[in-house]
């Protein structure tokens, strides 16, 4: 939320050409064939942050307490933020299951990137002066 | 013996606003809440409309204190006593 | 904790501790005055997260529990903070960032004099930016809470609010001004930790979903917020004020909801951390003369206040007031009620152009604009107007040799909510406000000196919003609040023990007052003269607030509470209380 009410979901986007995978200097992450998900593999991690560096929508972090990789996995298919948004009643995280014909790459941009458009969106000419 | 009832919030709609009310001598604000009650035609026992009568969400006071601090359903009224129904309110 | 909670409660027991034995010369914009920014056992767990600020009001010289509604709550207890307390005065503007390695200041003066807007803007780059400098590796850094004032509070107007998220504030009290007399810009908050462990966690899971179920069905709320309230507060319970109060009944049709939702509300299902209500909305005008303002919907509040109680029946131009005046970082309801109060003035003609340097008729949205800058900016008769409306009418009165008190809508130094008593048809009564220790405060109303210690007394210590407190079953809410401590809280507790407790130490603080005002116990524990002027207007013609029914009322609050006749804590209260050690300074209060 980098300005009041435009709030962006940061989402891991599963690139076509996992920029992350390729930049881990260990063969620490990979991709579950079925989900299409990144896979952190911790014990293999060295804790190095290209994976950060390399994703366009700077989704990877560090995890405080043992500062491993986190990248969303898609817990294994079955969300636990979608489940979690649906039972409360929200439905603003639903899971779409379809072929896409869209490099899915496209959706990879740094939140503030979104939410400079999304201020726009909501604002109109303001919008370019509030991020 | 008369007393001057003042109803506030959305019990208003249904029971009205202001009324003067006549009792026996002896009269409770447990009989108070049930000829209430029968004036507007509500039918469930112990409640005026959503709230349980003497329960933790309608505030009766009587002379600005509350039933709680009295004898609770059991407060004996007199006549000229000003009694508030006061459902939970929201301000903002 | 037990005694006192958190929020509200724990910010009084603080400041009697450390400045109590001084508090009649505390300068409440002085060096020695605390600021606090609190949260509450219950903030970011129980939904509706909120900070509570607190210190020596500069406006009642007792104490208030403001609370806004902000992440920089949840920040806070992320970072492993209770809590912000801040005493003395730095020698140049800072700002105070606080983090899980802890608390530092950071130079602000190049974010002295700026905008709400501006303000956020800034920080939230520069922090990020800082951050990201100090731990590089971590990943994305989520943006910082923010606590701010604007140029209001930097130019110390008493009734300066603290703002966060460009349209909240904690603005009762005046804290704005406390942070501003300390060369406080921000406080910012930003925390990678989890929220802290509660006593039963299985249970405060279930608990939440429960709370959640009930604030879900709240459809109207979640709808509308308070945002159709502008039209129905007037034509439906003639309790909303109309140019500073003259009025209270309108039947403004294009004032209604769907005249400010249609055309300007941006944003429909807005919250802050962990609100299941969402009931907020944001307005944007994206064409004509305001083009480019934002703000909430507005509220309720601002709709009267920056709205009819300006003149004002035109929803673009009530954004606009509202915008601006959240901007500035006025209080959204002290601030208009002072600048009312100056209209009113204007209208009798005890006030003229030459004092204001333009003129001020009722409606004119851009002289209003000007009116809020000038007193932001203290410059002429603002400078005046800027120190409160109680304070003001005193000066004014001696100024112009004409007693302009009667027009004052306030009550100890606190100006009113706009929730009108005369009507009798709103939530407000006889002595909502003449009896309560936060005065003209709408959201903590005395009721009977029992009812309301578990509802605002309680939520402003919890530090909880009251939009996600009032349709939950209350024996939900304590099973909660049992549940996260583990102290054997009941609503009866509250009601008879906490609240109480709470409630006179602010009563004490309040009556003990100082360094240049204190009130008179029974006269000032009164409504506003114009609250006993008969209804001019609407269905509730010719009514007015029942003298006698005042009386009556607040001689039985006072002794449900046990107070004395004239509302000072008795000694065997005190000591019921676990307050002994004020009863040195009530004895000389009592006659």
């Amino acid at each position: 939320m980098p300005f009041p009410g435009v709030e962006v979901p940061h989402l891991c986007a599963q690139c076509d050409d996992y920029p992350c995978v390729k930049s881990c200097p260990v063969e620490a992450l990979s991709i579950d064939q079925e989900t299409t998900a990144v896979i952190v593999n911790k014990e293999k991690c060295i804790s190095c942050g290209k994976c950060i560096i390399a994703c366009p929508g700077r989704v990877p972090f560090l995890h405080p307490k043992d500062n491993k990789a986190i990248i969303c996995d898609l817990c294994s298919g079955d969300p636990e933020c979608v489940k979690v948004c649906t039972e409360a009643g929200y439905n603003a995280l639903t899971l779409v299951q379809e072929e896409m014909s869209v490099d899915r790459k496209l959706f990879a941009r740094h939140p503030i990137e979104v939410a400079k458009d999304l201020a726009v969106n909501l604002f109109g000419e303001k919008g370019e002066k509030v991020i | 013996m008369k007393v001057n009832v003042r109803i506030f919030g959305n019990l208003a709609a249904t029971l009205g606003r202001k009324q003067v009310v006549e009792l026996d001598e002896g009269a409770t604000v447990g009989t108070l809440s049930n000829r209430l009650a029968e004036g507007a035609g509500l039918r469930r026992q112990g409640y005026l409309g959503n709230y349980k009568v003497g329960g933790d969400d309608l505030a009766i006071l009587v002379n600005g204190r509350n039933i709680h601090l009295l004898d609770g359903l059991e407060t004996v009224l007199k006549d000229g006593d000003e009694v508030i129904v006061l459902p939970p309110t929201a301000g903002g | 904790m037990e005694a006192y909670f958190g929020g509200r409660g724990l910010a009084a027991k603080i400041l009697w501790d450390r400045i109590g034995g001084q508090w009649p010369k505390v300068d409440p914009l002085g060096p020695d005055n605390i600021f606090l920014a609190l949260t509450g056992p219950m903030t970011a767990i129980y939904p509706g997260a909120r900070i509570c600020c607190s210190g020596k009001s500069p406006l009642s010289n007792g104490t208030v529990g403001s609370t806004a509604s902000t992440e920089f709550a949840s920040e806070l207890k992320m970072a492993g903070y209770d809590g912000v307390i801040v005493s003395g005065k730095a020698s140049r503007p800072v700002y105070i960032l606080v983090t899980d390695e802890g608390g530092e200041t950071r130079d602000a003066s190049h974010l002295w004099g700026k905008l709400g807007e501006d303000t956020i803007r800034i920080l939230n780059k520069e922090v990020t930016e800082e951050l990201t400098k100090r731990k590089p590796n971590v990943g994305l850094w989520r943006e910082p809470g923010i606590i701010y004032i604007g140029p209001a509070g930097e130019n110390l107007v008493r009734t300066a609010a603290v703002m966060t998220k460009i349209c909240h504030a904690a603005g009762y009290g005046g804290y704005g001004s406390v942070m501003g007399s300390k060369n406080l810009k921000a406080v910012v908050a930003k925390g990678r930790g989890i929220i802290p462990e509660v006593d039963a966690p299985e249970a405060v899971k279930l608990l939440w979903k429960e709370v959640h179920r009930h604030l879900i069905a709240e459809s109207g709320f979640r709808r509308m917020g308070t945002g159709y309230a502008g039209y129905s507060v007037g034509a439906d319970t003639s309790s909303e004020p109309i140019r500073n109060w003259q009025e209270e009944w309108h039947d403004e049709r294009r004032y209604g909801g769907p005249m400010f939702e249609t055309r300007y509300w941006v944003k429909k299902r807005w919250a802050d951390f962990n609100c299941t209500t969402s009931c907020m909305k944001l307005s944007c005008i994206k064409s004509g003369r305001w083009k480019g303002d934002i703000t909430d919907m507005p509220d309720y509040e601002l709709e009267a206040y920056c709205g009819t109680n300006l003149g004002i029946f035109d929803p673009g131009d009530n954004i606009h007031i509202s915008a601006v005046v959240d901007n500035l970082g006025h209080s959204g309801i002290n601030g208009p009620n002072t600048m009312g109060f100056a209209a009113e003035l204007y209208q009798r003609g005890i006030l003229t152009k030459e004092d204001f340097g333009f003129e001020l008729k009722w409606g004119d949205a851009e002289a209003f604009e000007k009116l809020a800058w000038l007193i932001a900016k203290r410059e002429k008769i603002g400078d005046i107007l800027a120190e409160g409306t109680f304070r003001a009418a005193m000066r004014i009165s001696e100024m112009k040799g004409v007693d302009v008190m009667p027009y004052a809508v306030q009550v100890k130094g606190i100006e009113v909510g706009a929730h009108g008593t005369r009507s009798d048809a709103d939530y407000t009564h006889e002595i909502s406000y003449a009896a309560s220790v936060q005065g003209g405060d709408h959201t903590s109303v005395a009721v009977d000196g029992y009812t309301e210690m578990s509802s605002a007394v309680f939520t402003d210590s919890a530090v909880i919003c009251n939009f996600c407190f009032f349709w939950v079953p209350r024996a939900l809410v304590f099973d909660f609040a049992k549940a996260v401590t583990g102290f054997p809280i009941t609503m009866e507790s509250w009601r008879k023990e906490t609240g109480p407790r709470i409630v006179t130490l602010q009563r004490a603080l309040l009556l003990m007052g100082g360094p240049d005002v204190e009130w008179r116990p029974v006269e000032d524990d009164d409504n506003p003269p114009r609250f006993y002027e008969p209804l001019p207007s609407g269905p509730h013609k010719g009514k007015a607030t029942n003298r006698e029914l005042v009386e009556q009322k607040r001689r039985t609050y006072f002794e449900t509470l046990g107070w004395d006749e004239r509302g000072v804590p008795t000694k065997e209260t005190l000591e019921k209380l676990a307050l002994a050690d004020l009863e040195l300074a009530m004895r000389n209060l009592r006659k």
